[in-house]
């Protein structure tokens, strides 16, 4: 039985369904996120004490919370932010990140040996309490989260981009291109960028499922967005005092924050089978 | 045209850096204008170094290198780019010396770009393809990427972008050891061309005897980052009076 299970799940490897999968996944929720109006049943924010609580039915299919706001339409609004933060952190982040980590490696020396130090110590803080400390200190709204995860997730892009930059700086062609005459911001451009692409690209793609989980825990704790709003960690935050009444109220956002991480995390695989073939773990052809 | 005087190169190995490698060690010799000078020696002898010393890429020890009026050696970033252009160099991998993310068409027009050599992107093109003429590189090549290309090819169409520049000095380092030997001939033969036609000075670096006896004028053979015998090709291979050449000499097949 296992062998079947394990047979299967590398056949679906070796045909980059796990892509696909989390490609169609991610379109439906980026498209659910963009016309969110055209999806909602109910204003999310509408307050209907009469209903409060109401279980799952036709007129509310995911039932209402303790002030009678349709989880169903509250999800969905949450999407919004949830996957807004998410790029907004992953492309601001990878956009700096590059930056540093290839002028540093490019350049070397002193330059090299200060921003990666300052990387070092961003990178000995756990995350979770970086942002936490982070977010605290300035007023907790939407923007101030996405600064505060941009300020953590930097680093990893910087690494990443530093290592492939060094290895780059040695090679023949670029030597070649300085022999041309090339100045640096042309070899920074056309050289670099090009080449570091397709490893940031990757853990772009890997990081995106990570930051909804992080946007999720923070708003559960308060930070970020701020009621009323529908952030989904707020959400099971509110429902967690009515966990053994109305399990409604935590399960579907629950469900929502773990289906799109899913998803993106599959992007973020398949990416990487699929453009750098080394980082695979081995599977088997037979 | 070249001449390089005492030129040194020293590295620091070991803890604490107190261990001194000479890569380069007093080396001079001087290249006339037009001829194909050789530089002769084992893999690990300090010939790369000495050309990328001459490229400006590596910075010497000590000694000079005169071109024309100037010592290379002693000019500054704003004198280099004045000469960049005249000076120009062959890597030794085919293929490596390319992004591995632009097309032989981009590869090409890059120097151009650099000097802005041309007005308008279909003077461009035209160039690219005269220039890839001119090496026998057929222009349905251009919009390939270098891993798609053989090594021949690459090395011709390394040739064309260094031409476009069209420079005094240029460097061969070891542009055929990568090659198999029926490429290998077709390479020489446009290394001679360009030569004749174009009359550009060239420093041949190589490992292959055979190689260096039938394409250069003058050849300097190194020996652990000494020159060991320099002289005309027939006086060094037929009369060789340095030990060590006597015994390459006599390990050819």
């Amino acid at each position: 039985m296992i062998r079947y299970i394990k047979k299967f799940f590398d056949y679906l490897n070796r045909k980059n369904i796990m892509l696909i999968c989390g490609l169609f996944f991610s379109l439906l929720f980026i498209l659910i996120a963009i016309f969110a109006e055209h999806f909602e049943l109910h204003n999310p924010t509408e307050m209907n004490l009469a209903n409060a609580l109401t279980a799952p039915c036709k007129t509310y299919p995911f039932g209402t919370d303790q002030l009678g706001r349709d989880i169903f339409s509250r999800i969905i609004e949450g999407s919004r932010i949830s996957l807004g933060t998410a790029f907004a952190v992953v492309i601001i982040a990878a956009a700096i990140g590059t930056a540093i980590g290839a002028v540093s490696g490019y350049f070397g020396g002193a330059m090299d040996m200060i921003l990666m130090r300052i990387v070092d110590i961003f990178l000995a803080f756990p995350t979770i309490i970086f942002v936490l400390a982070l977010s605290t200190f300035m007023r907790g709204n939407q923007a101030n989260l996405i600064i505060a995860l941009c300020c953590v997730q930097w680093v990893r892009y910087a690494r990443i981009a530093r290592g492939e930059a060094v290895i780059l700086h040695n090679a023949e062609f670029v030597e070649a291109a300085k022999g041309l005459g090339a100045g640096n911001l042309t070899i920074l451009f056309k050289y670099f960028i090009p080449n570091l692409a397709p490893k940031i690209l990757i853990t772009m793609s890997m990081d995106i499922g990570g930051i909804i989980l992080y946007c999720a825990s923070l708003s559960f704790l308060g930070l970020g967005a701020q009621p009323p709003s529908p952030a989904w960690g707020t959400m099971i935050s509110d429902g967690k005092g009515y966990l053994r009444s109305a399990w409604w109220m935590t399960v579907y956002p629950g469900l929502a924050v773990s289906l799109t991480a899913l998803s993106f995390n599959m992007i973020g695989d398949g990416l990487r089978d699929l453009l750098d073939p080394r980082m695979r773990e081995s599977v088997s052809t037979e | 045209m070249l001449e390089v005087q005492n030129l040194c190169k020293n590295y620091r190995t070991g803890f604490l850096g107190q261990k001194q490698v000479r890569a380069v060690n007093d080396v001079s010799f001087s290249i006339e204008e037009g001829e194909i000078f050789g530089l002769f020696g084992q893999s690990g002898c300090g010939k790369t170094t000495v050309s990328k010393i001459i490229m400006g890429l590596l910075p010497a020890s000590s000694g000079k290198i005169i071109y024309g009026d100037k010592d290379l050696l002693s000019l500054n970033k704003k004198g280099w780019k004045s000469i960049r252009r005249e000076i120009q160099m062959v890597y030794q991998h085919p293929q490596m010396s390319f992004n591995p993310r632009s097309t032989v068409f981009e590869a090409c027009a890059e120097p151009l770009r650099i000097y802005g050599l041309a007005k308008n992107r279909q003077q461009e093109r035209e160039m690219v393809e005269q220039m890839l003429c001119e090496v026998g590189v057929s222009p349905d090549q251009m919009k390939k990427f270098p891993h798609e290309i053989s090594g021949g090819q690459a090395q011709r169409i390394s040739f064309a972008r260094t031409l476009a520049l069209q420079p005094r000095l240029l460097i061969l380092d070891e542009p055929t050891s990568m090659l198999d030997i029926s490429v290998q001939a077709q390479i020489l033969q446009t290394v001679r061309k360009i030569n004749r036609e174009k009359g550009i000075t060239m420093l041949f670096i190589s490992h292959d005897l055979d190689v260096v006896h039938a394409i250069c004028n003058h050849v300097a053979v190194m020996e652990n980052g000494q020159i060991a015998e320099a002289g005309s090709v027939e006086q060094v291979f037929e009369n060789p009076k340095h030990p060590y050449t006597l015994k390459l000499l006599e390990a050819r097949l």
